[in-house]
């Protein structure tokens, strides 16, 4: 087994920058409600073909949409795979405008197998995003005069995941993914008063959240002669997520008023389940198809009155390989990426039905030693500007590097 | 490989934003709010010092003012006086001319000044002697001759600083230089000389004059001067100028006779006289000593709901009653301090900086009727709070500035908690928290 130094460094560094600056996103002002916003699963790849994956069996890369696909890994290779973002986004309202960048570690995540037929991953990513500075004002009441308040949150729930993935026949495997999930969402809630000269108030929430979560998956491979027909189940039932806050006000002297640690209503994970199906032909052309639900109407976010829906989400991606022939161009060996996809947000606000639907395209380009770079794009489109709600534009680029280190290989001659 | 994953990291960690989101209100659920209270209803009352220090002061008082509202005020200058060092006089060759006092007004004046003020000068019965804790008062009286010495007649306008030369008895300086002839050259000769030149106090008649002004309590500009000449070849005029001994003896007597007005019933420093005794106008005036109290009587209300919030701003709006001030004559500043049951003052309330609190004076030209000082208060109320029981006999009393108490007759009315027109009000603005 050769251990690769550099490899090293990177694991440790993504796991502490993955922990530490997940909560720096700027998400959305959307994210206020509940746990946030929750992040699309996979990584550059997935995100290239529209963020499908549930029918993808994946032998060189790991597939973090369904732990069932681990089972189809290269047995001889060790999987390695760190995720960047970067995000440009977009918030308007029917007067304003406020443009954000952020980028970030978005994902870490090493898999190998177990045996010929069981393959095992671990991964490290954020679930969800807070991320959001907003204005608004509130009455003076008593007054005819009104202040203004600033509402600012950070911070997000970090998914530690340990995934399995076993043949249990022939072309059929099943997964399941053991999650722990932790985080910590700041709000802070600023209230100014330039106009009775009166000292600034900041009330902050710090919500600490954590629990397991499971996630059950299936997939099922049927050849037909040049085609390759997959199908993809997963799984995951109601999860509640302990929560506890910390509430502290103060000045901007930093005068403490209040300080009190509280538990909080938990949060929810809804019952989650999506299918999947993708058609391959000879490893040229790979059409896939994602459906996912879950089951939000019976969730009741404690940090807000808006009613909540049962979602869909629909995905849809094209991938095209040239060749696979290393000794032709760098071009003919890339693998070329489109897709999309449409989303239900989970908030019904001020009777506004919000959603989400947005283009993708990626691509990977081949390294040495069978590595491989990933590059996907997406542009994304939400919100809305009814009854004074906010629009939203998102492009993002996630680029994604899957290292193959061949530790199980072993030598003939010494 | 290894530059690749550095130049990730290295660009993974930004972060950045431009521009507001103002959004609309309901977006956001927020259980916190802000409200004005209006519970905290204040009182306000008229209390009156015993009695003002006016000896030591740069300016002394002079002159008659029948205030229709505060009644009527008399100031008497007060003035010992001491022979010029080293003075001499040629009895076979000098002649006595005339003597004067002479004074300056300092631009100070209240009342009306378009009358005729008629100046009297009385020489002293007894001497200038200062009280046990070293200065004279407002209230203080030392006999004088009822004859003047000396008397004018004179129109003042606010603002002239031209000296006043009252031209006195010439008996005054023929007694003066007998005097000094036979005394000279005793060891007790000064003491002597103040024995029997007590002094004088500078006083105005009460039927023409209806103005009291300022004057310089400075040797350069009041003493009192001999005008001689000597019978020489050629005529030599002298002049001679006696000091009046102004920092250890000066001080003004302030007269009140205020019969109609409601303060009169004032009588002791402890006493209070209601906002609701006053038909809600409540009076500073620095020359006698009023100043405004105020109380909290119902500041146990806060207590109740201290758990639930903080207090943003706690202002004090004081609201002058406009009829009797002209808005050039509100003065820029005036103080507070804290006062306890029996109307003894304490320290200044003090801003966040450690400075002496001083008030915002918003004034409302146009409709005249939302002119107020402005204090901030918070951080005194916040104190008051933190009692296990709030102790309702500490209150806040309103002066002017002391720098001038004793040498200006200038008041203000400020309107009660009750008053109409003019309310004065705690304004406390609390945030509540979204406690569970």
């Amino acid at each position: 087994m050769i251990f690769n130094n550099r490899l090293f460094f990177i694991i440790c560094h993504s796991l502490i920058t993955i922990s530490a600056y997940s909560q720096n996103n700027t998400a959305s002002p959307y994210s206020m409600y509940g746990i946030g916003n929750i992040e699309n699963k996979g990584d550059a790849i997935n995100m290239g073909m529209g963020h499908t994956g549930l029918a993808l069996s994946a032998t060189n890369y790991i597939n973090t949409i369904n732990p069932a696909s681990l089972s189809s890994m290269d047995s001889l290779t060790m999987l390695f795979n760190l995720q960047v973002r970067g995000t440009l986004s977009t918030f308007e309202t029917s007067s304003e405008q406020q443009t954000n960048f952020n980028s970030n570690i978005n994902g870490f995540s090493m898999a190998f197998k177990v045996n010929p037929r069981w393959g095992m991953g671990f991964s490290l990513s954020p679930y969800s995003n807070v991320g959001y500075k907003i204005k608004s004002e509130k009455y003076l009441i008593g007054t005819t005069g009104t202040y203004p308040v600033t509402y600012e949150g950070e911070g997000g729930v970090i998914e530690l995941g340990w995934s399995n993935g076993i043949e249990v026949f022939r072309n059929f495997s099943v997964g399941l993914k053991t999650s722990l999930l932790w985080g910590t969402v700041d709000v802070i809630e600023t209230s100014e008063y330039p106009n009775i000269l009166g000292q600034t108030i900041y009330n902050s929430h710090s919500y600490h959240i954590n629990n397991f979560n499971l996630e059950y998956s299936f997939q099922y491979t049927l050849p037909l002669n040049r085609y390759k027909l997959s199908f993809g189940g997963i799984y995951s039932s109601e999860t509640s997520l302990n929560t506890w806050f910390k509430q502290r006000v103060y000045t901007a002297g930093d005068v403490e008023y209040y300080s009190e640690r509280m538990n909080a209503d938990n949060l929810f994970l809804p019952t989650s389940y999506g299918g999947g199906v993708a058609l391959q032909k000879e490893k040229t052309w790979l059409l896939a198809f994602d459906y996912h639900a879950g089951n939000w109407s019976n969730i009741n976010l404690a940090n807000t009155t808006h009613k909540t829906r049962d979602t869909q989400q629909f995905n849809v991606g094209i991938q095209y390989s040239p060749q696979k022939n290393m000794y032709q161009s760098i071009f003919n060996r890339m693998q070329y990426r489109l897709g999309a996809f449409y989303a239900d947000r989970y908030l019904t606000i001020k009777d506004v039905e919000l959603n989400e639907k947005g283009v993708t395209a990626g691509l990977t380009i081949p390294l040495k030693n069978r590595s491989l770079l990933n590059l996907g794009y997406e542009y994304k489109m939400g919100g809305s500007l009814k009854n004074g709600l906010i629009k939203e534009n998102f492009h993002s680029v996630k680029l994604g590097l899957t290292f193959n280190e061949s530790w199980f290989r072993k030598s003939v001659f010494k | 490989m290894l530059l690749v994953s550095i130049a990730l990291f290295a660009c993974c960690m930004t972060s950045c934003d431009e521009g507001d989101l103002d959004v609309a209100k309901g977006f956001v659920r927020s259980d916190t709010y802000t409200a004005l209270i209006d519970t905290v209803s204040i009182n306000l009352s008229s209390i009156k010092a015993d009695s003002v220090q006016t000896s030591g002061r740069e300016s002394g008082l002079v002159g008659y003012y029948n205030n229709p509202l505060i009644g009527s005020q008399k100031a008497t200058s007060y003035f010992g006086i001491t022979t010029p060092e080293g003075f001499s006089w040629d009895k076979e060759k000098q002649v006595i001319d005339s003597i004067a006092l002479i004074i300056k007004p300092n631009g100070y004046s209240i009342g009306d000044t378009s009358s005729v003020i008629s100046f009297q000068v009385h020489q002293l019965k007894e001497q200038i002697v200062r009280n046990n804790s070293g200065y004279l008062n407002n209230i203080n009286h030392i006999d004088f001759e009822e004859e003047p010495l000396g008397t004018k007649s004179l129109l003042i306008w606010p603002g002239e600083q031209k000296s006043i030369v009252l031209t006195l008895n010439k008996q005054l300086a023929i007694d003066i230089i007998d005097f000094i002839d036979e005394n000279k050259g005793l060891s007790t000769y000064t003491t002597l000389f103040r024995e029997n030149f007590k002094g004088f106090a500078i006083q105005t008649d009460t039927l023409q004059t209806n103005a009291i002004i300022g004057i310089d309590i400075d040797s350069e500009e009041c003493f009192l001067r001999l005008y001689s000449h000597k019978a020489t070849l050629e005529e030599q005029e002298i002049t001679t100028d006696f000091d009046l001994l102004l920092t250890t003896s000066h001080f003004t007597e302030i007269e009140e006779s205020n019969l109609l007005s409601p303060w009169d019933q004032l009588t002791s420093e402890k006493d209070r006289l209601n906002e609701n005794q006053t038909d809600s106008e409540c009076l500073i005036q620095n020359g006698n000593g009023y100043r405004i109290r105020i109380d909290f009587p119902h500041l146990n209300n806060l207590l109740e709901i201290k758990e639930q919030g903080r207090i943003v701003k706690a202002e004090l709006v004081l609201r002058p009653v406009m009829d009797y001030i002209k808005y050039a004559d509100l003065p820029s500043t005036i103080y507070i301090n804290e006062i306890d049951k029996i109307n003894s003052l304490g320290d200044f309330l003090y801003n966040t900086s450690g400075e002496t609190l001083t008030p915002t004076l918003y004034k409302d030209v146009i409709n005249n009727k939302n002119t107020y000082y402005s204090f901030d208060i918070t951080n005194y109320i916040n104190t008051r709070i933190q009692e296990a029981i709030v102790d309702t006999n500490q209150g806040l009393a309103i002066s002017f500035t002391d720098s001038n108490a004793g040498t200006q007759l200038d008041y203000m009315v400020m309107g009660g908690y009750y008053n109409q027109n003019y309310k004065s009000e705690l304004k406390i603005y609390y945030y509540y928290y979204d406690i569970q």
